[in-house]
């Protein structure tokens, strides 16, 4: 099937009223959530993702993934209106939207976000239907060796290009992985770290694991927070018209924010919040007067933006050629397809076309949603962000108890959240990030078994992994991150210790 | 320097990473190792234990050298929170989806400042119809709703 006919395909699945549904549904609870501050995409697809076990893969996929971009829309508004990001990738968007509201241009800048974002999403998509395919076909020429070594890059890159301490994120990635390994082993049958208790020989739950770290330890950090107030402007279609002059000083931002975040979006391992802040780190250098920003420029807000919302899309790129997440949220998605006994991976173009491209054109059909829908709907999210966390914080526990429950129906699923949700806490506490741990627990399996085979195959010789040139030049891209990392942690640590010396004479 | 501003968050976090690793990698010397060519189920779990015991360490060794602040606990708060989720698992099969629903919101409540009785007691008769309606009603979960659903 080329591209043409695979699209006109997907366009058949995504027009039947169902999944029509479960796209708007997807794309309007994402939408929602991303402006709430204090409940992100992670937490919202972990909570749906017992849910989806009652609806067909498909319309489950599509709802999950509209949630994902969705709320790379509204991330921004809380950020714009309250100085408080509604996810991490749009925490940049406080820098320069929040200047821009208090000048009482909070109208433009919700308008020209929602623009960027739809900007930013159609460039990612373009690029990824473009390349999907092309990577495709190099995913059929990948061994054991070369799935183990651009899943070690992944993981690699997701620790050591993410926001604070390379070395704690590495030890997450660690423990992601040794907590994926309890369970039963597959090639000898032995129960591996299941301490006796019949429930953890069958491995633990994805579900209780992502909701326990991103949910549960969220609240605990959460409650007790002082919530930001919202202003009283109101915001109307007036307010909202940018003039043509800020217009046009979005459309350069517009595009290189959307050439990053495609590029950090189809890395395996990066984020939307690296994305968004390297695209920010661009205009800066790029500005004829970097000192507007930070006081309310408008191409702070719509280059991010674009970038977070093409790396939405560009993030599916490995995920569904290669079968792996570049991202915490892309694991989920890769669990979600996983428990419908989907493995995605080069040949899911091949053999589950009906979910490929009805997805791939979901994007398309959603992204246009969102920008019809979010327009003219700014009012209904602003009165949103006016409910106080105090109120949504008890519900949530209970949707996600319920919904873990709901999974196995067993009430074991419940403690494991509580337990977890207990350690998910104290890594809050001691700065430990949660998004790697995930990273880990869901590529685990996958790593050992082709870290497995790859050796089984060259009889024990490490050198396999060098020696194939497409794993070789992974492994040395890997290596360059490692010592990049390894490099400017010990540089800021230097500075840090510099500065307190100097704080202290 | 005095150990009281040395950056204690880290030392603690770190020590407990290699605390962590080291069980893992020993516990996991019950399980056969086996070679690289065929690796027991064993030697996955030992090396990765051992990896993070020595992250731990680059953590904790260079914090020890360095000012920063102290870990700040909110034990009231976690008690309350993982309590309610605790509880609901507690109550959902003997008292029904309903009563747990309830019970859960309204203890996870307490752990807020400012939330009052009234508050409370409108989140808990708000709660029980949103859950029957999307888990029940939409979702058709099989699970007692009352405490005589049986």
């Amino acid at each position: 099937m080329d591209i043409m006919d695979g699209l006109l395909y997907g366009l058949q699945i995504i027009m039947q009223p169902s999944t029509l549904l479960y796209c708007f549904g997807g794309v309007f609870l994402g939408t929602l959530i991303g402006v709430l501050p204090g409940i992100g995409a992670l937490a919202t697809i972990s909570l749906l993702l017992p849910i989806t076990y009652q609806i067909p893969p498909t319309e489950a996929i599509v709802m999950l993934a509209g949630v994902y971009y969705g709320a790379s829309y509204g991330g921004s508004t809380a950020s714009i209106l309250l100085n408080l990001p509604g996810t991490a990738s749009s925490a940049v968007a406080c820098l320069d939207g929040y200047p821009m509201a208090q000048k009482g241009k909070a109208g433009v800048a919700l308008f020209m976000t929602t623009i960027a974002s739809f900007f930013g999403s159609m460039i990612g998509l373009f690029l990824l239907i473009m390349f999907a395919p092309a990577i495709t076909e190099l995913g059929f020429k990948f061994g054991p060796a070369e799935y183990f070594s651009i899943m070690l890059m992944g993981l690699i890159a997701a620790s050591t290009l993410s926001m604070g301490s390379p070395a704690k994120s590495l030890a997450m990635v660690v423990l992601g992985l040794l907590l994926g390994s309890v369970g039963t082993d597959v090639n000898s049958g032995v129960a591996r770290f299941s301490f006796d208790i019949p429930e953890l020989t069958d491995s633990i739950s994805l579900v209780a694991l992502a909701m326990a770290v991103f949910g549960v330890s969220e609240v605990v950090a959460k409650v007790n927070q002082v919530q930001g107030t919202i202003s009283k402007e109101k915001i109307t279609m007036r307010t909202m018209t940018p003039s043509r002059q800020e217009f046009k000083d979005s459309i350069m931002p517009m595009l290189r924010g959307s050439a990053v975040g495609s590029f950090f979006g189809a890395l395996p391992g990066t984020g939307g919040s690296i994305s968004s802040f390297m695209a920010y780190a661009v205009e800066k250098k790029v500005a004829k007067d970097p000192s507007r920003f930070g006081k309310g420029a408008i191409e702070g807000v719509t280059a991010p933006e674009s970038a977070n919302n093409a790396g939405a899309q560009t993030a599916f790129v490995p995920t569904l050629t290669l079968g792996i997440p570049g991202d915490a949220t892309m694991a989920l998605m890769l669990g979600a397809l996983m428990i419908h006994g989907i493995q995605p991976g080069p040949s899911m173009m091949s053999e589950q076309p009906e979910i490929f491209w009805g997805l791939i054109v979901s994007f398309g059909v959603g992204n246009i949603l969102l920008l019809v829908l979010n327009i003219p709907l700014v009012g209904l999210w602003v009165s949103i962000l006016r409910i106080p966390y105090r109120v949504l914080y008890p519900i949530i526990l209970v949707f996600m108890s319920l919904g873990v429950y709901s999974v196995n129906n067993n009430t074991f699923d419940v403690y494991v959240v509580a337990a977890l949700g207990t350690l998910g806490y104290f890594m809050n506490v001691f700065k430990f990030p949660a998004a790697p741990l995930l990273l880990g627990f869901v590529l685990g399996p996958l790593v050992e078994e082709n870290l497995r085979r790859a050796l089984l195959l060259s009889r024990g010789d490490m050198m396999t992994f060098v020696e194939r040139p497409i794993s070789a030049s992974i492994l040395g891209v890997t290596a360059v991150l490692l010592i990049w990392a390894v490099w400017s942690s010990i540089r800021s640590d230097l500075k840090a210790r510099a500065q307190a010396k100097s704080s202290i004479s | 320097m005095t150990i009281k501003n040395r950056d204690t968050t880290d030392i603690i976090g770190g020590l407990f990473l290699t605390g962590l690793g080291l069980f893992f990698a020993l516990y996991a010397q019950r399980y056969n190792m086996g070679t690289l060519n065929r690796m027991g189920p064993g030697y996955f779990p030992v090396v990765l234990g051992v990896i993070m015991a020595l992250l731990g360490l680059l953590i904790a060794i260079p914090a020890f050298l360095k000012a920063g602040i102290g870990p700040k606990i909110s034990w009231k708060t976690m008690f309350i929170v993982i309590g309610s989720v605790v509880l609901f698992g507690l109550t959902l099969q003997s008292l029904g989806l309903m009563l747990a629903s309830m019970i859960t919101v309204v203890v996870a409540s307490l752990a807020d400042h400012d939330t009052t009785w009234r508050t409370r007691a409108f989140m808990a008769a708000g709660v029980a119809p949103i859950i029957y309606l999307i888990f029940i009603f939409g979702l058709g979960m099989t699970i007692p709703v009352w405490p005589w659903s049986y």
